[in-house]
């Protein structure tokens, strides 16, 4: 349904995406992962036909992204990173404007997504908090009941609450068959939802692989806190990387050896366990690596 | 032409021309109302003191005699300049790269209506305007000319003339301000091009008509076209100038078009 061949844009800085290739399939949802700046949002451009590439093309449904542009927007809802709306009017007025720009004479889909968003479409769009705003651009991309979703970093400026509503809205959509590329640059976001993931680095294509398989390879940290440094010694003996002590306190690296760590820790006495928030690098350590190394 | 976001636009950006309009519309019925009292009190004895240059510059030289004639200096050589020039470059700016620099164009891009279809509804707004408070000021004066004095005073033709000599001399500006709007996305660079650009025919003209010897600046300048005294005295081409005006307006509203369906969109 989406696919990239040999997608290059140079920037006349230098920057840019360079020789980006995945293809995303009828009902799938694909994640599409790097940190900022990494070049999500450039590639998510051209496949909005806002960007015309230097090189290699960008389809969706059989269609040139850049040259069909018009026609492909009749299939896709389109959320973008930033939220930028037009100022001097209230949010129903934007989403009449759009409703109109699409044709659109159902309105059933809009009316259910503001009940579901809880939102109040009468307040002037400038005196909306950055929440509020996001919600007004997810009903403007769902609300046509597009076939295929592109939704750039969809959850960042909603509350835990409605980011939660918001990946059962996802859900939803996938069960209907919808195809769904959305990107972000946390894994936890899209570890949910997504079918597969794309790795980015620097405008480079690192991976694209299945979700399940991603999981596998992505290592986490614990820190393990214990009653004295005789228990790190023991934990030591045991095939475990050790990535950082101080004193009874330890970073213990854990990519799939769950069960040899819940082991040795069950016998040792540990004070204190919590997860160590990661970057993507350190999340996906492998990969970068491997990419480093080839 | 896209009627939803035409309609939008009048909603949004109506404001500014719709003031415009209003106020002008009052400034000429009130100028018009006022003039057989300045008639009668021999401005033109005040004004033969004056020296030549500068009676040129504001377009005096014609004196102040007729009504034409003190409608041209006292409303067609500054106020409706600064007037007009405000809302071209103001409106052009708000149409185009404002909505790029913020990035809302992307909602507008992202639905199945080609650029080149946005862009013409946002020229087609910007050129209602325009023609929109040109009207206000005619039927300003007419409704004054009518009704608020004793006889008729104005020459019609003449001052139909002016009206849309100087209509088409700002599609023009409007059209060079969309140009720079489409071809910056960056809102406070594309304004000040087509500010600053404006503001140089004006300084030029000026200059050129207080001084004999600075003449030829007149030359690079657009206001150049707009000499509302000449076409009081009726030593205007009118028609070859109004196709020239014409003409250059559609060829930069094309130019933008053009820009703007190629461009990268940073939205």
């Amino acid at each position: 349904m989406i696919q990239l061949e040999g997608l290059t844009k140079r920037f006349s800085n230098g920057k840019g995406i360079f020789d980006i290739q995945f293809e995303v399939q009828a009902g799938k949802v694909f994640g599409f992962l790097g940190p900022n700046g990494a070049g999500k949002t450039t590639t998510i451009r051209h496949l909005m036909g806002f960007f015309h590439p230097t090189k290699g093309t960008a389809k969706i449904d059989g269609m040139d992204c850049w040259q069909d542009a018009a026609r492909i927007q009749e299939k896709v809802g389109y959320l973008p990173g930033e939220i930028a709306l037009m100022e001097n009017m209230n949010g129903l007025d934007l989403i009449r404007l759009i409703c109109d720009m699409r044709r659109l004479k159902d309105r059933k889909r809009r009316d259910e997504l503001i009940e579901r968003f809880q939102f109040d479409p009468d307040v002037p769009i400038r005196k909306m908090s950055k929440g509020m705003k996001q919600k007004v651009g997810i009903i403007l991309a769902f609300m046509h009941n597009p076939e295929i979703l592109i939704l750039d970093e969809p959850t960042s400026g909603l509350d835990p609450l409605m980011q939660k509503t918001f990946v059962e809205l996802l859900e939803e959509e996938k069960i209907q068959g919808k195809t769904i590329l959305m990107s972000s640059h946390m894994f936890q976001e899209i570890d949910r939802t997504c079918d597969q993931v794309g790795l980015i680095k620097e405008g480079r294509m690192i991976t694209v692989n299945d979700v399940a398989e991603v999981r596998k390879q992505q290592q986490k940290v614990f820190v393990v806190t214990f009653g004295s440094v005789q228990e790190v010694e023991k934990l030591k003996t045991a095939d475990l990387l050790v990535r950082h002590q101080e004193g009874s306190r330890v970073e213990v690296v854990i990519r799939d050896d769950y069960p040899l760590f819940l082991k040795t820790l069950a016998s040792l006495d540990v004070q204190n366990l919590d997860l160590h928030t990661q970057s993507l690098e350190e999340l996906f350590m492998h990969y970068y690596e491997q990419e480093g190394r080839s | 032409m896209i009627g939803a976001l035409y309609r939008t636009m009048i909603k949004t950006n109506g404001k500014l021309m719709l003031y415009m309009g209003l106020g002008s519309f009052v400034i000429m019925a009130a100028y018009v109302a006022l003039f057989p009292t300045i008639a009668n009190q021999n401005m033109d004895q005040l004004l033969k003191s004056m020296p030549e240059g500068l009676l040129k510059a504001f377009n005096l030289s014609d004196g102040l005699n007729t009504l034409n004639g003190f409608l041209v200096a006292e409303f067609y050589s500054m106020i409706y300049l600064i007037l007009l020039i405000v809302y071209s470059v103001l409106t052009a700016n708000h149409l185009v790269s404002r909505l790029v620099d913020r990035g809302s164009m992307a909602y507008l891009i992202a639905t199945p209506n080609s650029r080149l279809r946005v862009i013409t509804t946002q020229m087609l707004f910007s050129l209602t305007g325009l023609v929109f408070i040109s009207v206000c000021i005619v039927l300003g004066a007419l409704v004054s000319d009518a009704w608020l004095i004793d006889t008729s005073m104005l020459e019609m033709d003449r001052f139909l003339q002016i009206n849309v000599i100087g209509c088409l001399t700002f599609a023009v500006i409007c059209a060079y301000s969309f140009l720079f709007s489409c071809l910056f996305n960056d809102e406070r660079r594309a304004l000040s091009i087509s500010a600053s650009i404006t503001i140089i025919f004006l300084i030029l003209d000026i200059v050129g008509k207080v001084s004999e010897d600075l003449d030829w600046l007149r030359n690079f300048t657009l206001f150049h076209a707009f000499d509302p005294a000449k076409i009081s005295d009726g030593t205007v081409k009118v028609l070859p100038l109004s196709i020239g005006l014409a003409g250059a307006s559609i060829f930069l509203f094309v130019l933008s078009a053009i820009i703007f369906k190629r461009k990268d969109l940073p939205i």
